[in-house]
């Protein structure tokens, strides 16, 4: 059935309660349209916002989760070096360990520097306050103060950092 | 006008006047087109598609389509049924894709699991790397090194890959044959997949410079090693490892548990590279390195030790020599030398003979060097002292039907227990046994430790040989001869410890060789000096001292003496059973009065001489000298220095 939405009469008051209740119950449904659209929109806007969420949440994920992978990879890859180079330390290790055999040094005190062995050890008798004052000076060796010549070729043979003596500078780079 | 008719006349009838079979009106026909073949088909006009060829090219084209009809017509389907044919077969295939699947997924789902997973998820092995064993000072004497197996893979190679391969390979492995190289990166057409060994256990820059070639089908194979830098220093002491990286003989054998490490696993996912995936899962059970060991022993003193043992055994021309030095105070070995030795880095060259340590396995007669103990037992049993009178001994004697005599044959008149130790008298010797009998006499023995283990930290210690009067066979003949070394068999470090317990107060110390055990800089274990028991009372093992500097200065022994130093010693010879040759020996410790080391050197079968106090007494001495000039130990007493011309 068909109402008059537009047209009203005048001078009927039945009529015009009847509109009024027609105008409020119009009101109603457009009210109730405009509570359902908007009910929509903010479902809408819900559920955009859960996607977004989600979105956010799974490139979080996602991002965290390639981190973690390349991270494993970067690991893994410095596991690896750390066993070539535990490998390169073991054979210097074993390089030093040659260079220390007392044979080599031996051979190397004889033809290199003309070293003889010791043959006559001579003790000599010391006060005790004069040998320790000789015990202190001992400590701490000046190896750059000798200046035989086989003396200096084996100081010559140390490495830099034990050359220098405890109060001297080594500015050189 | 005529019918059509949707097939073609059973016979050559003609078609029926049309004037005799009136059609209805719902099935009347349009009016036929003029047709050369009545029975065809008739398209619906709406679907016909306007000709562009003329009307005759039409007929001709179906009176020649006509032609070929009979034939055509049996293999002509109706859609429908191309249709259904169609669903048939994609029903069909995917039939059989559920089949498969079924059989994958339902049927066969534990293998293809199995597989995956085998294929994807696997155990490696994470190898821990095997300890390292220092001396006294720190140096290295037990070190590891990798080096690579070369394998060829030829299956996926050309002959001529395989030529250049090789020829590329030939100068940097110049120890493999080239015919074998070149067989060896030559693929031989097998099924199964090939891996030739091209060359084993290469060093680090052949192995680099092979990798920078990037050769393919070659791959490297890492292999840990044991190396010792010092060749045959400490030798037979320490032993050597196997093939497979796990120790044999001297400590390496002893202590391959704390070496050799617990390898640890990896149970995880990995991807197409064999990279563990980080996400997956991973099972890991961690890698415990191998202990670092540290010795007692001092390289230097080894070194200086076993080039004077070494002097002396191409002086005397002996057949074998050998060296302890020793703390006497704790026990701890200091230089342990045997020769001939061996190098432990090429153990697969060595005559298996040699592998055994004579200095702990081997067993010998000590001869007069067990005079030592004898006189120490009279001491501290209170039997005699240094000076009991013996009466005047002849150089031989008559005992239960056997003839004993001094190594000279010469008597001395009033022989005293100090007179028998410095001429080395075996008559003098058996009076000082005979003084306390063969009961007190086994007893201390074996409190000496002979004829058991010392208990030091190696493998395959032997006991030695002692017979006393509560075992069969022995008789009185053994008691006495036992009293100057002879019908008794020790090892060297037994000696060397009984000796020990004269030296340092009458405790018998436990000998050892490994100070500490490490990981990582942390302590594992630490050996103490342990103290087996006290077997003479101090003041029994000062006189007997005593009595020994005594013999190196006036007796025997006097080629062992160190001038300004008190040096107690003897030497001792024994002649072999089976030859004319002796195994000449000399035991001595310094300072006498406080002693830092005890040294033992012993050559068998020399050849110049037959005599320890003239062999082994003289390398004694040298030792002595470099040992108390290495611990920079003053001299106790005045050395009279002849001034130069």
């Amino acid at each position: 059935m068909e109402l008059p939405m537009r047209e009203r009469r005048r001078g009927s008051g039945k009529k015009s309660a009847l509109d009024t209740s027609e105008s409020s119950s119009r009101v109603q449904a457009a009210a109730n349209r405009l509570t359902v659209r908007v009910g929509g929109i903010r479902l809408a806007w819900r559920f955009i916002l859960v996607a977004v969420l989600v979105a956010l949440a799974s490139i979080i994920w996602l991002s965290q989760t390639s981190t973690l992978v390349s991270m494993g990879y970067e690991i893994e890859n410095m596991q690896k070096q750390k066993v070539v180079l535990n490998r390169q330390a073991e054979l210097l290790q074993s390089q030093i360990a040659q260079y220390e055999n007392p044979r080599r040094i031996e051979d190397e005190a004889r033809s290199k520097l003309g070293m003889v062995p010791a043959k006559n050890s001579v003790y000599v008798k010391v006060p005790p306050a004069q040998a320790q004052a000789a015990q202190e000076t001992q400590t701490n060796p000046d190896l750059t103060g000798p200046v035989t010549v086989w003396w200096r070729e084996l100081v010559e043979m140390l490495p830099r950092s034990f050359r220098a003596g405890p109060n001297t500078t080594d500015n050189s780079k | 006008m005529s019918q059509t008719v949707d097939r073609p006349p059973k016979t050559d009838k003609p078609p029926l006047p049309t004037f005799l079979t009136p059609a209805p009106a719902s099935r009347r026909v349009r009016p036929a087109q003029p047709r050369t073949a009545p029975w065809q088909p008739t398209k619906p006009e709406a679907s016909r598609r306007p000709s562009l060829i003329s009307e005759e090219v039409e007929e001709m084209l179906d009176e020649r389509q006509a032609a070929r009809l009979p034939l055509r017509r049996a293999f002509v389907l109706s859609p429908f049924l191309r249709l259904r044919i169609c669903a048939f077969v994609v029903t069909l295939f995917a039939a059989a894709i559920i089949v498969q699947l079924f059989t994958l997924q339902v049927q066969d789902r534990y293998q293809a699991k199995e597989r995956a997973a085998r294929d994807r998820v696997y155990e490696s092995e994470l190898p821990a790397s095997r300890g390292l064993i220092r001396d006294a000072n720190g140096l290295v004497l037990a070190s590891n090194i990798w080096v690579y197996n070369v394998y060829a893979a030829p299956s996926g190679l050309t002959a001529s890959q395989s030529e250049r391969i090789a020829l590329k390979l030939s100068p940097l492995l110049a120890t493999v044959p080239p015919d074998k190289l070149k067989a060896a990166v030559t693929s031989k057409k097998t099924k199964d997949p090939e891996y030739n060994l091209v060359a084993a256990a290469i060093d680090n820059d052949t192995a680099e410079k092979i990798k920078a070639m990037s050769l393919p089908g070659i791959v490297l194979e890492p292999k840990p090693r044991r190396m010792y830098p010092n060749i045959t220093l400490m030798g037979p002491l320490l032993g050597f490892t196997n093939y497979e990286n796990q120790g044999a003989y001297g400590i390496e054998g002893r202590y391959n548990k704390e070496l050799r490490g617990v390898p640890g696993t990896r149970m995880a996912e990995h991807d197409r590279d064999g990279n563990p995936i980080v996400l997956g899962q991973i099972q890991l059970k961690p890698t415990i390195e191998g202990s670092d060991l540290s010795l007692t022993l001092d390289s230097s003193i080894q070194y200086m030790v076993e080039r004077e043992v070494k002097k002396g055994m191409e002086l005397y021309q002996a057949e074998k020599g050998m060296a302890i030095v020793a703390d006497p105070q704790t026990g701890a070995i200091l230089a342990w030398a045997s020769f001939p030795n061996y190098d432990p880095n090429e153990f697969y060259k060595t005559d298996p003979a040699l592998l055994k340590d004579p200095l702990v396995s081997d067993v010998y007669e000590p001869g007069s060097t067990f005079k030592i103990l004898t006189a120490a037992i009279g001491i501290d049993t209170g039997t005699i002292t240094p000076d009991t009178n013996a009466g005047n001994l002849p150089g031989c004697v008559i005992k239960y039907g056997r003839t004993i005599c001094n190594f000279d044959k010469v008597g001395y008149p009033n022989q005293t227990p100090v007179k028998t130790l410095e001429r080395s008298s075996n008559v003098g010797a058996m009076w000082i046994a005979e003084r306390y009998g063969p009961d007190k006499y086994y007893d201390y023995i074996k409190r000496f430790g002979i004829g058991s283990q010392t208990g030091i930290d190696l493998s395959g210690e032997g006991e030695g040989i002692l017979r006393t009067n509560k075992d069969k066979g022995w008789g009185p003949t053994d008691f006495l001869t036992n009293a100057f070394g002879q019908s008794v068999a020790v090892t060297p470090l037994q000696l060397v410890q009984a000796v020990s317990a004269v030296a340092n107060g009458g405790k018998l110390m436990r000998p050892y060789v490994v100070s500490k055990v490490s990981r990582n800089g942390q302590t594992v274990s630490e050996t103490k000096p342990t103290l087996v028991r006290q077997v003479i009372s101090p003041e029994s093992a000062k006189t007997t001292t005593n009595m020994l500097v005594n013999a190196v200065r006036q007796g025997e022994t006097r080629l062992a003496d160190v001038k300004g130093y008190r040096v107690a010693g003897k030497t001792g010879t024994t002649t072999l059973y089976d030859s004319a040759l002796t195994i000449g020996s000399t035991i001595a410790y310094a300072p006498a009065d406080n002693p830092r080391f005890i040294v033992l050197v012993r050559y068998d079968k020399t050849k110049t001489t037959p005599w320890g106090s003239n062999t082994a007494a003289p390398v004694v001495k040298t030792i002595t000298e470099n040992l108390l000039a290495y611990y920079s130990i003053p001299p106790t007493e005045a050395v009279e220095v002849k001034p130069k011309p």
